[in-house]
């Protein structure tokens, strides 16, 4: 496959993924907002930015839902994406295209006016449906070749760095010592944390028990089955990659390491490291494995071997 | 004059100075048309008003567009389709088709000749003169041996008709033709939102046209023990025809490449991929010749490949359409395609062409000078409607002013007689009005000549208006080549 479009189909991954994981963040966040405290006050807003990146900013869910000016916004995720897939419209299907393009213009179409009341929910709502409509239609429609496993590898690696983000700005509320009784407020943070990342359901399914820290620690960092867990996440990266890179190449042994730093850890190292420090190490692998896709796959600047 | 129609055809003006494609000069609606207005008149404005929406929405879910370049705010809008189809009738067709081919054999001929042994300049059918001038005569592809003998593998043939209803050549476009996509996309819309039209009409199908461009391309490569890397050159996403070069890409199942896709090493075509070079053999380039090689053209050139031109004449690969080609579709070698088609092929040209008058050739610059008022005169250099004079809209002023610079340097310029553009129903305002419309049919040339039935109509929306470009509110029509009764 040519290396432009690799890329390409890669950062459509990454981008239509960054855009779904911050509607469900903002969604969260304002939800939060109603029944307890969040988005309104200064230090949820600040959490928010932490983990979008920018800088805290006024009136935070128009922004970073619509602001076109910030690259972390929803809009601009979603610019990207489209503009990447404009590129190289050959490389996608034209269903998926199509879902793309009409995300776009719906994110257009939107004011500020939009998202007052319970416009906020329907737009953020509306968001994550945009993203599973393009996931589903590629899912669908596109050939399982080459430029498949680069869309895949983009949008899981944006998985892990997304999910690392969240923990590490959120790492305050699952340092608490076990055994301690936990406040209100405590509780729904974690509730809060989890729904961020989709997972709460599916905690309480799968530890069918109150809500533990350490559990949440180990359930949204390791578990092998939750569809945006680190370890989830950073296998599919693994294969993705092995599937389109040859024998010895540098992205296939940092996607190993950073997969295998999940693998075989317990959460009770990880609480020891400390969830900061340690989703700081697992987001500096991740941009290692990315800076290995630059320089060898999309061949930037480097002289093209035989 | 009232038309024999009802409906949405009502208050349909006809105007004796220019040939309607669909009602004849007594208002009787022509044979071929008879089905479509029947079904056409029988409609409510809202039932027009929901199909055009309709047209609209498909094409804009589609993201068929052309970028509008507007300082630094580019927009991205739709050719707007029109919902009234052209017909062409199967006779009509057959004589169309039969006259082109001849037209493109011919002009193909002549490029291997003026780039070899420029037979029909030593017995003198076209002065030297006239065609060493040439803005596009490309010395760098004197005694370039290309593949198949092919040189316009893609032509674009712009078709006018005047007040009599004949067909008539406006311009040959030899270079990288653009249009084909909205061909086949108007279609798919036609089908998609009218499909009740095409229940009483037997249509002859335009889809294969990606096929047997691909199969052009596959005839033109020089290994032919190996399976040919076939892709597709483009100058990126922002050029205005993109969403065609993507397109045809996606539908021949090739690749689309950009000049920083491809290097030469040896004088061998390669393109970067994930996993190292890869050898190409065919390039169908949308790039202009001035862009394709930095070595041999531009050397500003960012868009093209370096040593391009080398490799493809050292044989290794196929250029389509092949370099030079330019030279074809001179605003003043035009005036001698006539010639030409008897002179390669022995044979009366089927086609006319508009006429045109070359100010360079003594007797015909004193016919021009005496005629300027009627005529409308072009710089031989200037494309796309720049640097003309319409004799009957220009002020005295203006027609002193080009008889100057006629008169200072004839060899810029060719003077054309004004065409009444035919006009074709469109929906304008609830309901359909005539505008002007003109026809590129496009010309594959490979083992065979090939033309898809039809073509891309233009249509100039704003009343009154002749110019049909997109960028200048034009419009489109599917056409529809119709199956002859049996």
């Amino acid at each position: 496959m040519l290396s432009r479009i690799a890329e390409a189909l890669y950062w459509v991954g990454r981008y239509t993924e960054r855009a779904e994981d911050t509607a469900r963040l903002l969604d969260v966040a304002h939800r939060a907002s109603l029944e307890g405290r969040g988005g309104d006050d200064p230090a949820a807003r600040e959490s928010i930015a932490n983990i979008l990146g920018g800088s805290p900013v006024d009136h935070v869910l128009t922004a970073y839902a619509l602001d076109r000016a910030m690259p972390e916004s929803i809009a601009s995720c979603v610019r990207q994406a489209r503009e990447s897939a404009r590129t190289i419209r050959d490389a996608v299907t034209s269903e998926m295209w199509e879902a793309l393009n009409t995300w776009h213009l719906a994110v257009s179409a939107t004011g500020h006016a939009d998202l007052e009341g319970a416009g906020a929910h329907r737009f953020f709502s509306s968001m994550k449906e945009r993203s599973f409509l393009f996931t589903g239609t590629a899912d669908g429609t596109m050939l399982r070749e080459e430029g498949w496993q680069w869309l895949t590898i983009g949008r899981y690696l944006e998985r892990v760095v997304f999910t690392c983000r969240v923990l590490g700005a959120r790492s305050g509320l699952l340092m608490i010592p076990t055994g301690t009784r936990a406040t209100a407020s405590e509780t729904f943070g974690w509730t809060v944390l989890l729904r961020s990342l989709s997972a709460h359901e599916a905690y309480r399914k799968t530890y069918r028990n109150v809500v533990d820290p350490r559990r949440i620690a180990e359930f949204l960092l390791l578990d092998p089955d939750l569809p945006r867990s680190a370890l989830y996440s950073a296998r599919h990266v693994e294969e993705g990659i092995g599937n389109v890179t040859v024998d010895g190449s540098h992205a296939r042994r940092t996607a190993g390491r950073l997969r295998a730093d999940l693998e075989y850890r317990q959460v009770s190292e990880v609480l020891d490291e400390g969830v900061a420090p340690f989703v700081g190490r697992l987001l500096s692998s991740c941009f290692e494995v990315h800076d290995d896709l630059v320089t060898e796959a999309f061949a930037r600047g480097s002289v093209v071997p035989a | 004059m009232e038309v024999e129609a009802g409906g949405g055809f009502a208050r349909y003006p006809l105007d004796a100075r220019f040939h309607d494609e669909c009602f004849d000069a007594d208002g009787r609606v022509r044979p071929a048309y008879r089905r479509l207005v029947s079904q056409l008149s029988g409609m409510s404005t809202d039932e027009l008003a929901a199909k055009a929406e309709a047209l609209e929405l498909s094409l804009r879910a589609q993201g068929i567009t052309f970028t509008v370049y507007n300082a630094g705010n580019d927009v991205e809008r739709t050719f707007p389709l029109d919902l009234v189809p052209r017909l062409v009738t199967a006779v009509e067709w057959e004589q169309l088709s039969a006259g082109l081919v001849q037209r493109v054999t011919a002009l193909n001929a002549f490029l291997a000749d003026v780039y070899s042994t420029k037979a029909i300049i030593r017995d003198r059918v076209i002065p030297n003169e006239l065609v060493v001038t040439g803005r596009h005569f490309t010395r760098q592809a004197t005694g370039l041996a290309v593949p198949q003998g092919v040189w316009t593998h893609v032509s674009g043939v712009d078709l006018i008709k005047d007040d009599d209803g004949r067909w008539l050549v406006l311009e040959d476009n030899c270079r990288t033709p653009s249009g084909v996509s909205y061909v086949l996309e108007n279609r798919a819309s036609m089908v998609r939102g009218f499909p009740e039209l095409f229940f009483n009409h037997r249509v002859r199908p335009v889809d294969h046209y990606p096929q047997a461009l691909l199969d052009v391309l596959r005839h033109i490569a020089p290994r032919g023990d190996v399976d040919p890397t076939v892709v597709l050159l483009t100058p990126g996403a922002y050029n205005s025809a993109y969403f065609e070069h993507t397109f045809l890409a996606r539908q021949m199942g090739v690749e689309i490449v950009q000049g920083d896709d491809l290097f030469v090493d040896d004088a061998v075509v390669y393109m970067k991929t994930t996993r190292g070079r890869r050898r190409v053999d065919v390039i169908y380039r949308r790039i202009d010749d001035d862009y394709l090689d930095p070595l041999a053209f531009r050397a500003d050139s960012v868009l093209g490949v370096t040593g391009l031109l080398t490799a493809a004449r050292a044989g290794n690969v196929a250029l389509a359409n092949a370099v030079g080609t330019g030279i074809a579709d001179d605003k003043a070698v035009f005036a001698y395609v006539p010639a030409m088609i008897e002179y390669y092929l022995g044979e009366k040209p089927l086609l006319d062409s508009v006429p045109t008058y070359l100010p360079a050739e003594p007797d015909q610059l004193d016919h021009v000078l005496k005629n300027l008022p009627s005529l409308v005169v072009k710089t031989v250099s200037d494309s796309g409607g720049y640097g003309m004079t319409i004799g009957p809209t220009a002020t005295e002023a203006e027609l002193a002013d080009t008889r100057r610079r006629l008169l200072a340097k004839p060899r810029a310029y060719i003077a054309q007689e004004t065409i009444a553009l035919s006009r074709h129903p469109t929906l304008v305002d609830g309901g359909f009005g005539p505008r002007h419309v003109d026809l590129r049919p496009f010309v594959l040339m490979g083992e065979d000549v090939t033309i898809v039935p039809g073509g891309l109509t233009r249509v100039a929306l704003p009343e009154g208006s002749l110019v049909v470009n997109s960028s200048q509110g034009g419009g489109s029509k599917d056409t529809w080549v119709l199956e002859g009764e049996d």
